[in-house]
């Protein structure tokens, strides 16, 4: 395979990820620190790497990504990265999806623990998710010699995945990262499906998935990280965490240094010394910080005549003209020659995902590292995350945890033998919390290499007086960068204890929160792009509005057509004619969008008369009344019309947007408060579709197609409703008018929706208009829109419309609010008109009012009141806006400034219903 | 997200619910009859303990029924699902 | 009785003419045109349901389930509350169907309103069905959970539906709201992408 790296090709083999590659063609200085441009290398092999980042540029490209968790394929570019990625030009065309999976046990962790876990709980029965971030499982285990059950690693991992994969409710899925685990056993993992099949990668594949796992029982078996130890120009290239080196050597074939000095502070560091040496690394100096070391290590380092010098440190490091380690010095005062320098402090348990779920972590002197405490959701931590070190006792812990949880979820478990272990050196010195070799230099001792940040930086935040943590993170950014402190974290901690004298126990360590491993934008937006980020909600009618050129509206989900444009009209030309069309011929419009909702019952009219300011109940069969609903604050929340079509059966409308909110209203109280009530309601937006027919000859149109009706003024009278055949097609039609003008509301089943639209389209000349009109018509009436002219602070009385409010009823919702205080107020801002006085300048929706000639540049300027709706009035022959007015209803005549955007407009405050004000029009 | 239990349609996703805050908060019998502070505290007060909570929510993506729950406002455990107009149960 | 001839001619459903796709062996969706639909309601404070139950010549079906006469469905919505899904209506078409009125007068306390043209009816079968069904339903559709006579209300990628398993196939009849149902289906063969390009005669993994 051949890979390119800034323009260079490299070869490279199957199993490689790109650091290995990259480590076995002998490149060293791969960044530089982001602040410093200190060179930098590789420093680990896995998730835990804080330097070398690239940017993909093969496939769908990536910005920044660890050089360590990238799979090499034939053909893949990279772009090394000092310490920033770039974010691509192009539009990421990649497919990212979602799905969501539900299981009895997840278990995170595909190494020796996680393995146990999913065949303890996957053989009792239990639907098992086992998650594993590696293209292989095994984990820690496919860097090791041990023999397990009589097999080499590789051939027991291997006999693992046989032995689950015959169990058919267990589920093993690789190259994922669980990245958050949240509320009620709900964890959220990345699977990266397709990045390392290179060119290969089929297209229809979604390149990424997010899982939304919801776990009954959730077995973290996550490992650790190794820590290094601070010290003096710590951050050469070459310079490593131990078992990355070894890692680099067992597991991909790479030397990761010809001449090493290992450097430790537990027996694991000696363990790595035996691995480096077992793989050709000649072992010059093996430095521990503790007097006493375990000695199956020395022996073995012994038996490879190497020595271990106890109670020794690195005092600091040398560098070839590359910036590339070339000898270390000792607290001995040595210098010994060497490429690579394997550090290790000890290890991290990866508790990022337990202390996520709630979970408390506490200090472990045993383990030397922070460990899972009490789990707050049914979480069983399981294997080297709770600070086991023998692999015997992390195979077992993993049968343990697995059949625990499977238990947990109800099913009958037999635990299965634990393996064998042969091969493995005891550990049984205990490690020191060991952390930082102090120096004088102590700006080139680095505890976070992303961030360049140093021990001097912590003793600078120290002595600025920090004491927290977390305050100190936030001082130093220590923590901060890509890798969210995994490198840094527990060392700050260690330093900041060591300078403090103060406990690790006591200091604790930073919150922990998701994601665990970045996640990118566009997997998050998933297939929710382009057409799909939302419902586009349509009317059956809507491919006519599309082919007759109908510029579209949103209006909550819904497509409404705002206007329809003839060939070269502008929207202002076009609803001005559309206009004229209702005020002095016909036109009709598409209402199927506003809300229905069907009640039945014999109560109705009392729930209504509840829920409305006016009375409901006294309505006869047929007939249409207008309300107002209120919330109990008295606060106008919707309005609409509802007819009675029989004794028990009366059909609501809404507003478009409100639909599922008033039905819900209805909902709430009938459910909650009023539960003997005798009243269903069902949703009919959708089973209904409307067209309105509007103007003085709207009549004559109604008569030609429903030539069984008496549409006569005496026959079908306003605020009534019929039915009859419209072209042919059963119809309600109800006598209402949102414009002043005579109109009729043809309703059918939308299946039919289409045809009766353009058997009415094909009556005569009749103009078709979209929501822009509807507006202009309705605010020349002055009836105004909730959620428009409204905004949650506006009683009925604010709107001039006291009329609607009963005074008989004992009750109804908003009724005790009328009586408070504020809402008695004469000063409240009311609803008036206002029409510019030079009688054409269009004012701005949300402009302010304030006093006519109010200096603008001198705040504070007294807001009296905003404009709510605005619209050139083809009646009127002039702009003409409704406003929201401090007192408004005793202040017609006064003129005011309208200002948008520090442009003052002189308007005088007129009366809300300038167009017809005696309504003469409604009948034809 | 957490995983509430509709008493009808058993456990479902936050996402298919509304809240409802407090729950056992009735609209009065009599409203004209409650002074202006009493009326007040109807419209805009609730309690906001630290710890188990008895509040409302409806599952609106689902059978659209209003129910309460026993809730703890600090680990979010959820203790008591239960129809609205029966009394809270004795747990937690 | 039969159908109205002039009506059948104009009658359009939310997917007229826009769906046929996939293949029976990994995943395939179809509208199912032209259904009787109602909502039915009964009081949840008493049990209201034996009048209906009569009316309707078979049971009606418990929470999260179905129940089915021949090609007649029942699905449970909420608590009082059921969704029927019968062959289309023959005879003179007036604003509502035959089974409406059937239903109103069986003489319970209940309402009973015509959905037909409210709702799309959709099906999706095949092995790869709750994988598709799956990148956008909360809802565990394990067999061991939501079987054969179950159903749920709930959403489907962001439209709220109501679905079925009818068959092994597996089969689920979906439900949609008419305003919803453009997009549910451009939802629906865009989450299944990957697995109609699928060869169905290798494993289906």
């Amino acid at each position: 395979m051949r890979i390119t790296v800034d323009g260079v090709q490299l070869a490279a083999r199957p199993g490689d990820t790109l650091a290995s590659a990259l480590l076995r063609a002998g490149r060293r200085v791969l960044s530089q620190g982001i602040y410093t441009g200190r060179p930098r290398g590789l420093v680990s092999a896995g998730v835990e790497e804080s330097n070398v980042f690239v940017q993909v540029l093969s496939g769908s490209g990536e910005p920044m990504v660890r050089a360590t968790e990238i799979e090499a394929y034939d053909g893949l570019r990279v772009r090394t990265l000092a310490g920033k990625g770039l974010l691509p030009d192009e539009p990421d065309e990649a497919r990212y999806d979602k799905t969501f999976a539900h299981t009895d046990v997840l278990v995170v962790g595909g190494g020796p623990a996680g393995l146990m876990a999913a065949l303890a709980a996957g053989e009792s029965g239990a639907r098992v998710l086992l998650i594993d971030d590696q293209p292989r499982l095994g984990g820690r285990l496919l860097a090791s010699r041990a023999i397990v059950d009589g097999l080499a690693v590789h051939d027991w991992v291997s006999s693992m995945r046989d032995r689950l994969q015959a169990l058919p409710e267990v589920t093993v899925t690789s190259r994922t990262a669980v990245v958050g685990y949240y509320d009620h056993n709900y964890l959220v993992a990345v699977e990266r499906r397709t990045d390392h099949l290179g060119s290969a990668a089929p297209a229809t594949m979604a390149r990424h998935r997010l899982w939304n796992i919801r776990a009954g029982q959730v077995v973290l078996a996550t490992g650790a990280h190794e820590r290094s130890i601070a010290f003096a120009d710590n951050d050469r290239p070459g310079i490593m965490l131990a078992h990355s080196a070894t890692a680099y050597a067992w597991r991909y074939g790479c030397r990761p240094g010809r001449r090493a000095v290992v450097f430790g502070a537990h027996d694991g560091a000696l363990a790595a010394a035996v691995e480096l040496a077992d793989a050709g690394v000649e072992v010059a100096a093996v430095l521990d910080v503790r007097d006493v070391v375990g000695a199956d290590f020395a022996a073995a380092l012994a038996r490879r005549g190497i020595s271990v010098q106890t109670g020794a440190t690195v005092s600091g490091t040398l560098a070839d003209d590359d910036g590339v380690l070339r000898a270390v010095l000792t607290s001995a005062g040595e210098t010994v020659a060497a490429d690579l320098l394997a550090v290790s402090g000890g290890w991290n348990p990866a508790v990022e995902l337990f202390s996520q779920s709630g979970g408390r972590t506490f200090w472990s002197e045993a383990a030397a590292g922070f460990v899972p405490d009490t789990a707050a959701q049914p979480t069983h931590c399981a294997g080297v995350l709770t600070g086991a070190v023998s692999l015997a006792r992390v195979l077992s812990e993993g049968a343990g945890a697995g059949a625990e949880a499977a238990r947990a979820a109800g099913l009958d478990v037999t635990e299965p033998a634990t393996p064998s272990v042969e091969g493995e050196l005891r550990e049984e010195a205990a490690p020191a919390a060991y952390f930082c070799v102090d120096s004088a230099a102590e700006e080139t001792v680095f505890v976070d290499l992303q961030r360049d940040a140093t021990l001097h930086d912590i003793r600078r935040a120290v002595g600025a007086g920090l004491t927290s943590v977390e305050h100190i993170k936030r001082y130093t950014t220590i923590g901060t960068a890509a890798d969210q402190g995994r490198g840094s974290g527990v060392l700050a901690v260690g330093v900041l204890a060591q300078l403090s004298g103060r406990s690790m126990a006591e200091i604790g360590t930073t919150t922990y929160r998701p994601p665990y491993t970045p996640i990118s934008f566009a997997l998050l937006a998933g297939r929710d792009r382009g057409r799909l980020a939302d419902p586009e909600r349509v009317t059956a009618i809507h491919d006519w509005h599309v082919e007759h050129g109908a510029v579209f509206e949103d209006v909550g989900q819904w497509k409404r057509p705002w206007f329809f444009p003839r060939p070269a009209e502008s929207m202002d030309e076009a609803v001005r004619r559309e206009c004229a069309a209702a005020r002095t011929g016909v036109a009709m419009m598409d209402a199927s969008t506003l809300g229905t909702i069907e009640l039945q019952g014999a109560d109705v009219g009392l729930l209504l008369d509840r829920l409305y300011t006016n009375v409901f109940s006294s309505l006869k069969i047929g007939s249409v009344r207008y309300g107002v609903m209120c919330g109990p604050d008295g606060m106008v929340i919707d309005d609409g019309t509802t007819a009675r079509l029989a004794e028990d059966r009366w059909l609501m409308s809404t507003t478009t947007g409100n639909a599922a909110k008033i039905l819900e209203w209805l909902e709430e109280w009938l459910q909650t408060e009023w539960p003997d009530l005798d009243v269903r309601c069902t949703s009919v937006t959708d089973q209904w579709s409307t067209v309105v027919l509007v103007g003085p000859r709207s009549r004559d149109t109604l008569e030609e197609l429903a030539p069984e009706l008496d549409c006569s003024v005496e026959g079908f009278p306003f605020m009534t409703v019929r039915q009859a055949a419209v072209a042919g097609i059963p119809a309600r039609i109800m006598r209402v008018s949102f414009s002043g003008e005579l109109a009729y509301e043809i309703t059918v089943a939308s299946w039919y929706a289409l045809a009766v639209w353009e058997a009415v389209f094909a009556a005569g000349e009749i103009t078709p208009y979209g929501t822009e009109t509807m507006h202009v018509l309705r605010a020349e009436k002055g009836y105004p829109i909730v959620g428009q002219d409204t905004d949650g602070t506006v009683t009925p009385q604010d709107l001039g419309m006291g009329w609607i409010v009963s005074k008989k009823k004992p009750d109804f919702v908003g009724k005790r609010s009328f009586a408070r205080a504020d809402t008695s107020r004469s000063d409240r801002r009311q609803l008036v008109g206002v029409v510019p006085v030079d009688g054409r300048s269009r004012v701005a929706e949300g402009a302010q009012l304030v006093s006519h000639g109010a200096v603008l540049t001198q705040p504070p300027v007294a807001m009296h009141g905003h404009v709510t709706s605005s619209y050139h009035s083809v009646a009127l022959g002039t702009p003409f806006a409704l406003a929201l007015l401090d007192a408004g209803a005793s202040r017609h005549g006064e003129v005011l400034d309208a200002v948008d955007d520090g442009h003052a407009t002189a308007v005088q405050v007129v009366s809300p219903v300038p167009y017809d004000p005696d309504g003469v029009r409604r009948d034809g | 997200m957490l995983r509430i239990p509709c008493p009808w349609c058993g456990p479902r996703d936050e996402t298919e619910f509304c809240y409802g805050g407090q729950a056992h908060v009735p609209y009065p019998a009599d409203p004209s009859t409650v002074d202006d502070a009493d009326w007040a505290g109807y419209l805009f007060f609730r309690d906001n303990p630290k710890g188990w909570f008895a509040e409302r929510w409806m599952h609106r993506a689902g059978c659209q029924r209003w129910f309460n729950v026993v809730r703890h406002t600090v680990t979010y455990e959820i203790s008591a699902s239960y129809p609205p107009g029966t009394s809270r149960p004795d747990v937690a | 009785m039969t159908a109205d001839p002039g009506l059948l001619a104009v009658r359009r459903g939310p997917l007229t003419g826009a769906l046929a796709a996939g293949s029976a062996q990994t995943v395939a969706v179809r509208d199912v045109p032209g259904r009787t639909l109602v909502e039915l309601r009964v009081a949840t404070n008493q049990d209201g349901s034996g009048a209906v139950e009569s009316a309707l010549g078979f049971d009606l079906p418990a929470a999260g389930h179905t129940s089915r006469d021949g090609q007649q469905l029942a699905v449970w919505l909420g608590p009082g509350w059921w969704l029927l899904d019968a062959p289309a209506a023959t005879g003179p078409r007036t604003l509502e169907a035959p089974l409406v009125h059937r239903l109103r007068d069986s003489g319970g306390e209940l309402s009973a309103v015509e959905v037909s043209a409210g709702f799309a009816v959709l099906e999706l079968s095949g092995p790869r069905a709750p994988a598709v069904l799956a990148h956008g339903c909360s809802i565990d559709l394990h067999p061991r959970v939501f079987g054969r006579g179950r159903s749920a209300r709930t959403m489907l990628a962001k439209a709220q539906v109501v679905f079925a398993l009818t068959d092994d196939a597996p089969t689920y009849r979906i439900w949609v709201r008419s305003s919803f149902a453009r997009y549910l289906v451009a939802w629906l063969l865009d989450a299944a992408t990957e697995y109609l390009c699928e060869d169905p005669t290798r494993s289906s993994g």
